[in-house]
């Protein structure tokens, strides 16, 4: 978890034992090892995707369709078989992987720190500050985050950056309100206001007692928005950005796919259970992790 | 709590003054001319231009956002370019489906996921967790449309027990939510399941333990107590990004709701439209949040005394 | 302890059980009895038709409900002809082409009771030319004398329309003109009610009131149209479907589901490539599927003003480059390659012409010799291509773009909704188009898509501006039919010449109905013709 990475390099040294152990931990737990390994299977994969995709994923085979058109089954050149425009599904998936986890890693580590930096900030000094922070995210929230997409759409031209920062441009603000709601409750709690007391300044406690605080609870939701981040790709290209075409990602590979659902199930259904399969472990993983920190109180 | 209460209406007007204000620079940014939206691709240059003028589009940007707001606060949400349709009338016909469909959507959320959360921590690392979590993602991994897709091949056409789409008949509204339940529940599963396990850790729930609370007790009354506090936050910002979110939802199912209103809009840019439900939304937004505050405030005092301070 | 809980969750359960006991209990029967009652039919669209004001729509659906709901004076039948409607005859020309007038039949009755006169024809072209109708259609009628002076403000009444009595009209154009039958025949030419335009023009597409085979009952924009016969019709006998009711909204492969398992009758929507894949050969719905080549041109449009467009032998490059065969297998062979401007169906149409092949050997030199060797000093072009629901446009552009790719440009597709996408015409080197028939003549297909004026206008997605081209064609209006095709052959083999286009296919449209619904048959301008439907 990208994300997470960051808030635990953040640490001071003393606190790495207990990462050690929590690493322990984790892998000890049958649900923490498997998602451990999903994640690292997929990540392995996603970065290899050009050694080990079979083909070209937006190379249209001639021998990849049947004369009237229709998609191909599993054979030996096309191992899931061929999508509606004879290229091979298996390489699409794989480089459809690749691109959905980029956007996403980026989407959502761009949009945590976003969303614990205003969070955290609107919390814990509150005030005017807060007010208008919060104001901030409710006029942002009131904007239905796909609408907002299509506006932005039809004033950027698409590129993979704009991509990834109207992703986040939409997805910091729920973040910041959770961490918000949690920074009001834990700063009123003794051992803040002892530190308060020890003489510690305000940004040194928001970072070291506060933030420490809720970052499990951060770590929780970027493991489950790294799935919302995928669906939300295939909706933007329903919308006329996200990922264009010929290129990959689960997300336009399902959207695509749904409409054969009752026609060649096999596109409709492998890469919802490959984007399934990511998000199970992506989300064990990351609920085990969460676990095994909370062991150290 | 009156005047918590007080302050966070006005609060909630300046929103709504933002969000009007948020539309009208996007609409105004946007590289679309609407009178060439309303008058066609072909229409003579003469028609475009006495539209644009009857729009007010020639005079300077700030006396177009005065008299934007002015029609706001008269309740005048202008007409649709595509089909001149008063937009608060094209509203008030979209409404009640999509607030149907996200109400029930929403509950639907909060059962099976509270219910799945109570379940993990009450067993925390069983077995009885692992199905939980795992039933949990399985609903996060789907996406909404090709859940709905799914249930609709199956509860519809091979066992035709609901409507094939659209609102003609009265069940219209299980499918949809059911997908919006399954496919939402995982956050409050693992919200809940994680905001429990905190609250059991806490000091005071480890007290009424060892007082001799029972573990149902001190689950239910207590830590679930406490951990309803992220879950409302999270059903009010469902029940706001819903209204305008379930636009795929209602895209598979043949909804006439606001999300499909706005889709259309988008698709056809029509303007007065796209603003409109982005308004409308704002509006149950914004009471909703209020709501949402008021409620927070009652099940932690805390927050109400530093709320006013 | 863990007893305690247990009997919390099996509570839990007992009212998670009890909820759904509840909302199953209020489940009506799982399907609506089918509409089986032999003279209602239903049908399903997954979207509203544009509009049902005669003054506005202008679209097939739209156009498919307005010719339901009101009587133009002359319409087309199914083999494209034009025919006298609510005109006793076909109208008498005088003045050298210039003069056309019009008798009523008799009997002619608006559904609210109020007789159908000849002012109400006039008064329903003279709104279209008013700008505040906000008419698409304007530029079509200003060819009445006085059009555009009363258009401009200039004139209180046109002067080329002149009611000669309850059931005489006459019409002056500026010129000999013989598409004028035409834009009598389409839709927008009814006659409507003036009583009920006075009290609200605007919104008169959500309450339409007509005097033709069907009446609007209603209409709840994204949700349904219900319409009834309508008795006061005046050939009421001849409709035999009391009832027909739509619902609007449904996604094309549930519109699908729908109609195979009899929950509806008619998908108004063309079938879909995924569920044509899977019905085509499914011995079950061989009757359900009906299919007709439409009077329209797909192509992919250069953009003749911008680099590297501009060059001839580029464009020709391109043409060549592109697979006829693969682009057909993407739409799954609805479709046969596009030879001519003309599209089979239209009166002109050439079928000793032959599609321009592939020839990606030839393309390859013919770059090298504009200096593009293997694309060098080519920039990256933009592809534009629209969405909403049209797949089969995204997936062809993809066919397009790997075999341009392949001889040496480079091609970056950018996917835009409808509306932006017209918004982007002119912008990008390469645009998706197609251009369907406003009215069987082959003047239409050639002008509106090559006359330099449709540049502006909107149509002529590929800038293409040739002054002698321009005045063939406005000199070919005053000639019969007969005499003008010889014309428009020579112009469209002299268009063709210059590679205006990467042409693609003449559409195959397939619709799924139930064999239950007679007479489904399409009239190639509008799908629907719901007065000719039996069950």
């Amino acid at each position: 978890m990208p994300g997470g990475e960051g808030e635990v390099s953040r640490w001071a040294p003393a606190r790495r034992r207990r990462l050690l152990d929590a690493g322990r931990v984790l892998i000890r737990r049958p649900s923490g090892a498997v998602g451990l390994g999903i994640t690292v299977a997929l990540v392995v994969v996603a970065a290899a995707a050009p050694v080990l995709a079979p083909h070209s994923p937006s190379t249209q085979f001639t021998d990849g369709l049947t004369s009237f058109g229709a998609p191909v089954g599993p054979s030996r050149q096309f191992l899931l078989g061929t999508d509606a425009l004879g290229r091979d599904l298996l390489s699409r998936l794989i480089f459809g992987l690749r691109n959905t986890l980029q956007v996403a890693v980026a989407a959502n580590l761009i949009a945590s720190v976003i969303g614990v930096a205003v969070g955290g900030i609107a919390g814990y000094f509150g005030g005017w500050l807060d007010a208008l922070m919060m104001r901030l995210t409710e006029v942002l929230l009131a904007v239905p985050a796909i609408l907002l997409a299509g506006f932005l759409a039809l004033v950027t031209q698409p590129s993979p950056t704009s991509l990834v920062l109207i992703i986040a441009g939409v997805n910091w603000y729920y973040l910041a309100r959770i961490v918000r709601g949690e920074v009001i409750a834990i700063r009123v709690r003794e051992f803040v206001e002892a530190a308060v007391v020890a003489g510690a300044g305000p940004w040194r406690i928001l970072v070291t007692h506060v933030l420490r605080q809720v970052w499990s609870l951060v770590f929780v939701y970027m493991t489950l928005q790294f799935s919302t981040t995928a669906i939300f790709v295939a909706s933007m290209s329903f919308v006329g950005i996200g990922i264009q075409p010929p290129t990959p990602s689960l997300g336009n590979l399902i959207a695509d796919g749904s409409q054969y659902l009752t026609s060649v199930p096999r596109l409709a259904i492998i890469p919802g259970v490959l984007l399934a399969v990511a998000v199970l472990g992506f989300n064990l993983l990351g609920d085990s992790l969460r676990d095994a920190l909370a062991v150290r109180d | 709590m009156i005047r918590f209460v007080t302050r966070r209406t006005i609060g909630g007007v300046g929103v709504l003054w933002g969000i009007a204000t948020l539309v009208f620079v996007i609409a105004y940014v946007i590289p679309i001319n609407p009178a060439r939206v309303i008058a066609g691709r072909s229409a003579p240059r003469a028609v475009v231009e006495s539209i644009y003028r009857q729009l007010g589009l020639d005079h300077p940007v700030w006396v177009q956002y005065g008299d934007y707001l002015g029609r706001l606060v008269h309740g005048n949400l202008g007409e649709s370019y595509a089909t001149n349709q008063p937009v608060s009338q094209a509203l008030l016909q979209r409404l009640p489906y999509t607030v149907e469909l996200v109400l029930l959507g929403v509950l639907g959320e909060v059962i099976i996921g509270v219910g799945l959360a109570l379940v993990a921590a009450a067993r925390r690392g069983s077995r009885w967790d692992d199905f939980a979590s795992v039933v949990a993602m399985l609903g996060l991994t789907l996406p909404t449309f090709w859940l709905g897709l799914l249930l609709l091949y199956i509860f519809a056409f091979v066992l035709p027990i609901f409507p094939l789409g659209g609102v003609d008949q009265s069940t219209w509204v299980v499918l949809p939510a059911l997908s919006i339940a399954f496919t939402g529940a995982g956050v409050y599963t693992r919200m809940g399941r994680a905001s429990l396990l905190e609250a059991l850790s806490e000091d005071y729930i480890r007290t009424a333990r060892a007082k001799g609370a029972s573990h149902r007790r001190a689950l239910v009354g207590h830590a679930l107590r406490n951990a309803m506090r992220p879950i409302v936050t999270m059903a009010g910002l469902d029940l706001a990004t819903l209204m305008g979110g379930v636009l795929v939802t209602e895209q598979v199912f043949g909804i006439p709701g606001l999300g499909t209103l706005a889709w259309t809009a988008i698709l056809q840019n029509d303007l007065p439209m796209l603003e409109g439900v982005v308004l409308v939304i704002g509006v149950v937004i914004v009471v909703t949040t209020i709501l949402i505050d008021i409620v927070y405030a009652w099940l932690d005092p805390r927050v109400r005394v530093t709320g006013s301070k | 302890m863990t007893r305690a809980l247990r009997r919390h969750l099996v509570a839990v359960a007992v009212v998670a059980a009890l909820a759904s006991l509840t909302l199953a209990s209020s489940l009506s029967p799982a399907v609506a009895a089918p509409a089986r009652s032999g003279t209602t039919v239903t049908a399903v669209i997954s979207a509203d038709p544009p509009s049902l004001d005669p003054a506005l729509g202008f679209d097939p659906i739209s156009w498919s409900f307005i010719h339901a709901s009101f009587v133009t004076l002359l319409t087309f039948n199914n083999s494209i002809s034009i025919v006298p409607w609510g005109a006793s005859g076909m109208p008498s020309v005088s003045g050298g082409g210039r003069v056309y007038t019009f008798h009523l039949r008799r009997g002619l009755v608006f559904s609210d009771g109020e007789p159908v006169t000849a002012q109400d024809y006039a008064a329903a072209i003279t709104r279209i030319l008013n700008p505040r109708t906000k008419s698409l259609l304007m530029a079509f009628y200003q060819i009445i004398a006085g059009a555009t002076a009363y258009s401009d403000h200039r004139a209180r009444s046109v002067s080329g329309i002149q009611v000669l009595g309850a059931d005489t009209l006459r019409f002056t154009l500026v010129r000999p003109d013989r598409t004028f039958l035409d834009i009598m025949a389409i839709p927008n030419a009814s006659a409507v009610p003036p009583k009920v335009i006075a009290r609200n023009s605007a919104q008169f597409g959500l309450h339409p009131v007509g005097d033709g085979p069907y009446v609007v009952q209603s209409y709840v924009p994204g949700r349904e149209i219900t319409l009834v016969k309508n008795p006061t019709y005046f050939e009421a006998k001849q409709v035999s479907v009391q009832r027909i009711e739509i619902t609007i909204g449904l996604t094309p492969e549930v519109e699908a589901l729908r109609v195979e398992n009899g929950s509806a009758d008619v998908m108004m929507d063309t079938v879909p490539t995924p569920v044509y894949i899977a019905l085509r050969t499914d011995p079950r719905f061989r009757a359900y599927l009906h299919h007709f080549t439409a009077i329209a041109d797909n192509y992919v449009a250069f953009n003749l003003t911008k680099f590297p467009f501009t060059s001839r032998r580029v464009r020709q490059a391109a043409a060549y480059a592109v697979d006829d065969q693969q682009v057909l297998r993407a739409i799954s062979r609805m479709g046969t390659p596009l030879t001519q401007i003309l599209a089979p169906g239209m009166p002109g149409f050439d079928p000793s012409v032959e599609p321009l092949g592939y020839h990606p050997e030839r393309a390859r030199q013919l770059l090298a010799q504009a200096g593009h060797a293997r694309g060098r000093g080519l920039p990256v072009l933009t592809f534009a291509v629209a969405t909403g629901g049209f797949t089969a446009g995204s997936n062809v552009a993809q066919v397009v773009q790997q075999d341009l790719e392949r001889v040496g440009f480079r091609v970056v597709l950018r996917v835009m909704a409808p509306g932006a996408f017209l918004s982007s015409l002119g912008r990008y080197p390469l645009t998706m188009g197609i251009y369907g028939i406003d009215y069987p003549d082959p003047y239409d297909l050639i002008a509106s898509q090559f006359a330099c004026s449709e540049i502006a206008a909107g149509n002529n997605w590929q800038d293409y501006c040739n002054h002698a081209v321009d005045r063939q064609l406005n000199a070919s209006l005053g000639l019969s039919l007969a005499q003008s095709i010889p014309v428009y052959r020579r112009l469209q083999a002299q268009i063709f010449a210059a590679f205006p286009w990467i042409p693609l296919y003449y559409q195959e449209l397939w619709y799924l109905v139930n064999p239950r619904i007679k007479g489904f048959g399409a009239n190639p301008i509008w799908p629907m013709m719901f007065a000719n439907w039996r069950a």
